[in-house]
């Protein structure tokens, strides 16, 4: 139980949320990308916390991501749904308003 | 073999396959059930890292909550619709090409630290954790933080009802 | 002796309301009349007679006094002190009351005689414009403020003349008058500027104080005089004197028409008749001969001769011209211009009074003349019909008028007398006083002055003759115009004028009898004669001439005989040819009509006045059409030339600078917009709003960044 496997496996997941979040434009997919990203986060957290001597440090900052990540989601996902409701579209690519 | 890592790599396996059919699929749908699978996987992985605590907390919050609120995003932004709930894809060679060589690097950075043959790491002892000392750590020393993930958590509640929720003069206007 | 003590600012004296009336009264009629359309003519009217009233009260009032200056300061540059001045005199009087007293008799007839025009109010404010003007020259006694009006003169008589400007010939007419005066006062001008270098003042007092206390030292005419407690003095050639009283005489060559200048007047006539009565016979010309009786007194001989030579020759050619005329207002006009002849003759030989005296007497027949013409004018006008139209003022279409017109005719008559010179009648008196002067003075003089004398006595010999002439033509024998017309036509009844036209000429024909002036024959018996006597010439000692009243009276009593006798004999003998030649059924009586173009040598010159015209056009005028023709080319090709050149210089440069400003200077401004607008599109392509964009961006940087770090 290497932890090389579990940082690679950290890093892969956090570039397939990447990859997700850069390609998708429906705004759930986004925030599906984020989570996968966030997650590879936390299973960086929670692997050097299998090897730190105290042990739980690592996985009381896991703990806060999920807290986080759970309001993030929340408020997100209420913004898409305003959003939807005031464009008619959850597409990111014809909410640009702001651009220049 | 140990049944331990063969059980870890199955669930590394799990985890990696569901990412990338989520990467993969269009349908938003498939990628949010896929993702449970990513969650699963990863909650096993805690597991089998000690982090029992944690591995719950992870099926409980995000396959019980957040999954269910990508759901139900879903739903409500494709409301009336009978077809597939696909979404367009753009940019997809500059994203893969970017998600490739950022993972290239992270690989190469990770290969190179050599995490694995550090003093701290071989000398640590993996004793077993416990949630009852958790709990403890958690109330005694990070016990501020707690509070404060308490009250943000309390103000997203609340701002993603206003956010969502209808407005003053929308209420008025309904009534 | 300093110039602020000649030249006093008098106090307040009430005369001053009076003279501004004088002036004002006319100017307001000017100003106003021309609005009031429909009653200009009895409000011009009204204007006048309140006019003359005042100048009648003024004439009771200052009678007998020895003259009244009124000067005020007018505006100063530095210490050059400017004033305006008045001065009432007798002379001044009695020339207001002539003025106001044939301008009002002028209004009156013109009532009648312009009742069909519809511009009748700008004829009657014109009026008010020549009386402000005349009075303005008759009141002042400043000879810039005399220039001023001389010229406001002189304009009002082109207004009046050009009356009928859609006429050719008033137009032109009234542009011969124009410049032919302007001649005249660049003389005054001159005049005027040689008296300033020498005495630095306009005002006539002030002139005369210092020519009498100027001298003659070496040919060399020198003014001292002290000026602000300074010493001046000012030293010119002598021949300045002479030249400056010549150069204001030039003035009245043209306004009193003279030769060389006279040719004006007659054309003149191409204004209203009773415009051609108030200035051409009656006031404007004689305003040149009124500035010579102001300046008569700084006149040196030599200047005297010159104005005696010029009268006579004028009195002479205008006589023999009025012989041929056909144009009834021709023979008056030229006959105007003889009798100015007399009058600048009499200045000319030192008749300061004679010439004055005829000023005045002819003023009243000459009018008279003028306004009775005006009636047969007028009455022949209303024959006229669409059908049958005809020169109203041709002697031709007259002829027996005494019959339907015998009021017209008598007041036609009395002032004919009174031209001629018969014995009882006005001209007669100072007719025979300027010759008998002229006499005298030739006889002082001697040498070759007598062919003053003999053109004098010529003249009268050919007044009466053509006085009589016109006589005869147009009242005597059988009324002419039913047997020019055509026979089918039926003429109305020719008649004498209504009130309007009668009432002045008769006032006129009464003014014509010397009973006015005296029960005498003799001219120096007369009132006039007591009120204005001969003054002392000024001019320094070797320069003045010899005064008339130097010469001893038996000497005047013993000439006036003769000079009676012969004049007398000489018009005589003008009105027995006359009637000789054209009584009724007489040669030439019944030859007339059928007259065109005066044929032989003598009628030639006499119809065509001298050739004076015909010599100018062919002489000056072809010289100066030929100079400006030049002048024209000059311009046209050299100056223009060279401003076209620069002009096209201008356009190439222009050319080139646009082509400059619009590649170079616009390329620029246009690069710089160009490069700002595709960066702006360039950074504006980066802010497109897509987040994820933003997200890969960062990304690509990083790991851009990464590799740096790393490799």
């Amino acid at each position: 139980m290497s932890i090389d496997i579990l940082l690679l496996l950290g890093a892969a997941l956090f570039c397939i949320g990447l990859a997700v979040v850069v390609t998708r434009k429906n705004a759930i997919a986004v925030l599906i990308g984020i989570e996968l990203m966030l997650n590879a986060a936390n299973l960086n957290l929670v692997a050097f916390s299998r090897f730190d001597g105290d042990q739980l440090q690592g996985q009381i900052f896991a703990l806060f991501v999920i807290t986080v990540a759970a309001a993030e989601a929340a408020v997100a996902l209420a913004i898409v749904v305003k959003v939807y409701q005031h464009f008619n579209t959850a597409d990111l690519d014809q909410i640009n308003e702001l651009k220049g | 073999m140990e049944i331990a890592n063969i059980i870890f790599y199955a669930f590394i396996g799990i985890t990696l396959i569901s990412a990338l059919f989520i990467m993969l699929t269009k349908n938003i749908l498939y990628s949010a059930f896929a993702l449970i699978a990513t969650f699963l996987g990863m909650a096993g992985i805690f597991v089998l890292l000690g982090a029992e605590f944690v591995a719950i907390t992870q099926i409980l919050v995000y396959v019980g909550g957040i999954l269910i609120l990508i759901v139900f995003g879903i739903m409500l932004t494709n409301r009336g619709k009978t077809t597939k709930v696909d979404t367009k894809i753009y940019h997809k060679f500059y994203g893969i090409l970017i998600a490739t060589g950022f993972f290239y690097l992270l690989a190469r950075g990770i290969s190179t630290a050599d995490f694995g043959g550090m003093a701290w790491m071989t000398n640590s002892n993996s004793s077993p954790s416990s949630i009852r000392h958790l709990g403890m750590k958690v109330m005694t020393d990070y016990v501020l933080v707690f509070e404060v993930i308490g009250i943000l958590l309390l103000i997203a509640l609340i701002g993603a009802i206003r956010i969502a929720g209808h407005t003053r003069e929308e209420v008025e206007h309904v009534d | 002796m300093d110039i602020n003590d000649i030249i006093i600012v008098t106090d307040f004296n009430p005369l001053i309301f009076w003279i501004l009336a004088l002036l004002g009264i006319p100017l307001l009629s000017f100003f106003t009349a021309t609005f009031l359309k429909k009653n200009a003519p009895l409000w011009a009217s009204t204007l006048l007679f309140a006019n003359l009233l005042v100048a009648i009260y003024l004439a009771i009032e200052y009678w007998g006094t020895q003259g009244v200056t009124i000067r005020g300061d007018w505006f100063g540059i530095g210490d050059t002190r400017f004033t305006y001045s008045f001065f009432i005199d007798q002379l001044a009087l009695i020339m207001l009351l002539v003025v106001n007293f044939i301008a009002l008799l002028v209004h009156f007839f013109s009532i009648e005689y312009m009742r069909h025009d519809a511009q009748k109010a700008r004829y009657f404010g014109l009026l008010g414009l020549f009386t402000f003007s005349m009075l303005g020259i008759v009141l002042f006694n400043d000879l810039l403020f005399i220039f001023i009006f001389w010229e406001l003169v002189g304009l009002s008589s082109y207004l009046l003349i050009g009356f009928w400007f859609e006429k050719k010939s008033a137009s032109l007419a009234a542009n011969k008058a124009f410049i032919m005066n302007r001649i005249g006062d660049l003389g005054f001008l001159t005049g005027l500027m040689i008296l300033y270098a020498q005495f630095q003042t306009f005002d006539l007092e002030g002139i005369k104080s210092l020519t009498i206390l100027s001298s003659i030292e070496d040919g060399n005419w020198i003014a001292e005089y002290f000026k602000n407690g300074e010493l001046v003095r000012n030293s010119l050639d002598g021949r300045w004197l002479s030249a400056a009283g010549i150069a204001l005489f030039c003035g009245a060559v043209g306004k009193s028409a003279q030769f060389p200048l006279q040719v004006w007047l007659p054309d003149a006539m191409e204004g209203p008749t009773p415009v051609s009565a108030l200035i051409h016979a009656a006031t404007m010309v004689a305003a040149g001969v009124f500035m010579i009786a102001r300046i008569f007194v700084i006149l040196d001989a030599q200047a005297l001769e010159v104005i005696a030579v010029v009268g006579a020759i004028t009195a002479f050619m205008a006589a023999v011209a009025a012989l041929s005329q056909f144009d009834i207002k021709k023979v008056l006009a030229y006959s105007t211009i003889s009798q100015l002849g007399y009058m600048v003759l009499a200045m000319g030989v030192g008749a300061y009074t004679a010439g004055l005296f005829h000023l005045v007497t002819h003023a009243m027949f000459k009018a008279g003349l003028f306004l009775s013409a005006g009636t047969i004018i007028h009455q022949l006008h209303q024959l006229e019909t669409e059908e049958t139209r005809f020169d109203t003022q041709d002697m031709r279409v007259m002829g027996g008028l005494r019959k339907f017109m015998p009021f017209t005719f008598f007041c036609f008559l009395i002032c004919a007398l009174a031209l001629a010179g018969i014995p009882g009648f006005t001209g007669f008196l100072s007719k025979d006083a300027i010759l008998l002067d002229t006499a005298v003075w030739i006889d002082e003089k001697g040498g070759g002055f007598y062919f003053i004398e003999v053109l004098a006595f010529a003249t009268v010999l050919l007044t009466a003759f053509y006085t009589f002439r016109m006589i005869f033509l147009v009242f005597t024998g059988t009324f002419r115009l039913p047997n020019l017309v055509d026979k089918s036509v039926t003429l109305k009844p020719l008649k004498d004028g209504n009130i309007f036209l009668k009432l002045p000429a008769v006032l006129l024909a009464i003014g014509s009898f010397s009973l006015v002036f005296g029960l005498s024959f003799k001219a120096e018996d007369t009132w006039f004669y007591q009120v204005i006597q001969n003054p002392i010439f000024l001019v320094p000692e070797p320069y003045a001439a010899f005064n008339l009243i130097d010469i001893p009276l038996e000497y005047f009593e013993f000439l006036h005989a003769r000079v009676v006798t012969i004049s007398i004999i000489l018009a005589l003998a003008g009105l027995v040819t006359a009637f000789l030649m054209y009584r009724p059924g007489a040669r030439f009586a019944t030859s007339f009509p059928e007259k065109r173009e005066p044929i032989g040598f003598f009628r030639q010159i006499s119809f065509y006045h001298w050739y004076q015209n015909a010599l100018y056009e062919k002489v000056i005028l072809k010289f100066i059409l030929m100079m400006s023709r030049w002048l024209a080319w000059f311009d046209e090709k050299v100056l223009d030339g060279f401003v076209n050149m620069i002009a096209k210089l201008q356009v190439v440069i222009a050319h080139l600078v646009a082509w400059f400003d619009k590649n170079i200077v616009d390329g620029f401004v246009h690069l710089t917009t160009y490069t700002t607008g595709k960066v702006g599109q360039m950074t504006r392509s980066i802010q497109s709003g897509n987040v994820q964009g933003y997200i890969m961006a960062a990304m690509a940087f990083l790991i851009l960044m990464l590799i740096w770090l790393l490799f």
